[in-house]
């Protein structure tokens, strides 16, 4: 097992808690949400990959909803654990990692979201073929109980509304995602994903809520999701939605990022959420302008490291 | 050049944060940057790559290795493929000498370039995030006392320097350098800063409070003209716990100050896991502006 190896990694496991910008949690309580990821190894229900008897441990993940869907076979790494090592030490880990991966469980993929603070672990799988693909921001936002601003029509969408999403987040394609910056995925199946991904959101397996313009004249073609983050919220007790998803045509419903997100901000506030966060590409304009414009802040920048080839 | 390459070029401008600029004076800018550097033609399947490089004499001096800098690759079409094969042959194709280290100050919109280097292992060692503030009439705080450094605080401002050690920065964060080096480094550059490497430094000048804090800034006045607009970017800064609390009133003076001399936007970048600072900036106006990182392949 690898039980020793998680106290010497304590400090840059820290940085894994998507929460971790929230300082007056304590981080007991953020490694509890880690450590919830780490329980299914523990358990021995997932599989890892040890280098030389337990110096180097990989905890992996088979996605199979995204192998399905995607009709490649696709893995995600959850960890690297360690008690001490060089830079060395960490790439030879990765080689051999790496190797397994492809030659063993014939794998297409595997990915990593690893938070700029490992940085050592950054260096070792970018140096041994796993590329940065996407770098992310978290926007965060406090003191939701004064937020005030305009008000504009919004509703909940419906299923009606799931053929012109779908159309639209589609449609808005966003060069910088993982799945459209990635040479492994058609441009096809990636914005196909996004479109599947919207249907299930409005659907209520991907989101607790989703909002759509309600205002004469303009169609619905933009939305905003939201999770309410509950498991999460109770073990850090406090109230902490996460907007996940959006999408706004260009053509028909410019300005909407900054109503919908505006109004999200009204909802939050009446649910007494105490953050309201998102995280986004650290190229989107249109998100940090918006989140700017209600004086956002920068939480943490995780990055996309991924691999897709055995050499 | 395609259309899809002269959109990336964009964001090689130095000011590309600031969206008030047309993209073909900001294209013009991240062309300028390359008039210094050699350029190596890679022909590939009857495609043109143009490598865009330069070995750095200072810094090679300094940590006694050759210390090479990759500023762009320019190329008219978007076959990635070729690209990851141009990265490749590019590396071969020139004698960088023994333990070479080749690093590039890449814009997160460049993907393509940052996928095809990192397939041909160039690592991730640091992500910057630029932040700027262009609405500084709203600028407002409690004033302090500070004043332009000197050449007699020098060894005090060296010192300060060389302990505010950062893990995080590219010559910390990656192990190739020698670690007491990279300490020194920033202490070799204050030095030069108060030498005239840059326009102005502000010190603490309160009672009771030593001149153990510094923040350094250029006015970029050269660009003024050019730009349209008056432009400014702070740089460098270190604070002694002797002077705690000071790195946001000289963040606050700096802004007064670069007001007075007339510029009507500021703007500095930090290591992306620098949130203590991030906070700082944020609580005084400043904004998010672009990510942009440093990747870096050692050649030996």
């Amino acid at each position: 097992m690898f039980n020793n190896l998680i106290a010497p990694r304590e400090k840059s496991l820290f940085f894994y808690s998507p929460y971790n910008f929230i300082r007056e949690v304590e981080s007991s309580k953020q490694l509890k949400i880690v450590s919830k990821r780490l329980i299914p190894y523990l358990e021995k229900k997932d599989s890892y990959f040890q280098f030389e008897s337990n110096s180097v441990i990989f905890l992996l993940k088979h996605l199979s909803w995204d192998t399905h869907f995607f009709h490649k076979n696709i893995f995600k790494l959850e960890f690297v654990l360690f008690e001490e090592s060089d830079f060395k030490t960490l790439s030879k880990a990765v080689s051999a990692f790496r190797k397994f991966l492809f030659a063993e469980l014939k794998a297409d993929n595997c990915f990593i979201e690893i938070p700029s603070e490992d940085i050592q672990v950054i260096q070792a799988l970018s140096a041994n073929g796993f590329h940065l693909t996407e770098t992310r921001l978290t926007f965060f936002k406090n003191d939701l109980h004064t937020f005030e601003n305009e008000r504009f029509l919004v509703r909940k969408a419906s299923d009606e509304d799931i053929i012109p999403l779908r159309n639209t987040a589609s449609k808005m394609r966003n060069n910088f995602d993982r799945f459209h910056a990635d040479p492994l995925f058609t441009q096809e199946i990636a914005d196909d994903f996004l479109a599947k991904y919207t249907e299930e959101s409005i659907k209520g397996t991907m989101a607790d809520l989703v909002l759509v313009p309600d205002e004469p004249g303009i169609p619905v073609d933009a939305f905003m999701t939201l999770s309410y983050n509950n498991a999460d919220s109770e073990i850090l007790g406090l109230k902490i939605p996460k907007m996940v998803l959006t999408a706004v045509s260009s053509e028909t419903c410019k300005g909407w990022y900054f109503k919908l997100m505006s109004e999200m901000l009204y909802h939050v506030k009446e649910i007494g959420a105490d953050y309201f966060f998102t995280t986004t590409q650290s190229t989107n304009r249109a998100v940090f302008k918006g989140w700017n414009k209600v004086n956002g802040m920068v939480g943490g920048t995780t990055h996309i490291l991924s691999c897709s080839s055995p050499d | 050049m395609s259309e899809f390459r002269k959109s990336v070029l964009r964001s090689y401008s130095p000011y590309s944060f600031y969206r008030n600029i047309k993209d073909e004076k900001h294209i013009e800018l991240a062309l300028k940057s390359l008039n210094n550097a050699f350029q190596e033609k890679i022909n590939l399947e009857g495609k043109e790559f143009i490598y865009y490089y330069k070995k750095l004499d200072w810094d090679s001096a300094y940590f006694d290795r050759p210390i090479y800098k990759l500023f762009n690759v320019l190329f008219g079409h978007n076959d990635f493929d070729l690209l990851c094969k141009s990265v490749e042959k590019f590396l071969k194709s020139i004698d960088f000498g023994q333990d070479a280290v080749i690093s590039i100050e890449i814009p997160a919109e460049d993907i393509s370039l940052i996928q095809a280097l990192g397939t041909s292992g160039f690592k991730l060692i640091e992500s910057r995030l630029t932040y700027f503030n262009d609405n500084l009439n709203k600028h407002d705080y409690r004033r302090f006392n500070v004043r332009k450094a000197q050449k007699q605080d020098i060894p005090v401002l060296k010192e300060v320097a060389g302990t505010m050690r950062n893990d995080f920065d590219r010559f910390h964060s990656d192990q190739l350098f020698d670690q007491r080096l990279a300490d020194e480094y920033l202490a070799t550059y204050i030095e030069n800063s108060v030498n005239g490497f840059t326009d102005v430094i502000f010190v603490p000048n309160e009672n009771n409070i030593p001149a153990e804090a510094f923040l350094t800034a250029n006015y970029l006045k050269n660009d003024w003209e050019y730009l349209g607009f008056p432009v400014s970017k702070m740089v460098l800064s270190a604070v002694n716990t002797t002077c705690k609390g000071w790195y946001v009133k000289l963040v606050s003076e700096m802004t007064f100050h670069l007001r007075e001399q007339g510029v009507s936007c500021i703007f500095m970048n930090t290591q992306s896991t620098n949130k203590a600072v991030i906070k700082t900036w944020e609580s005084l106006g400043y904004k998010y502006g672009n990510c942009v990182h440093v990747l870096s392949k050692n050649l030996s």
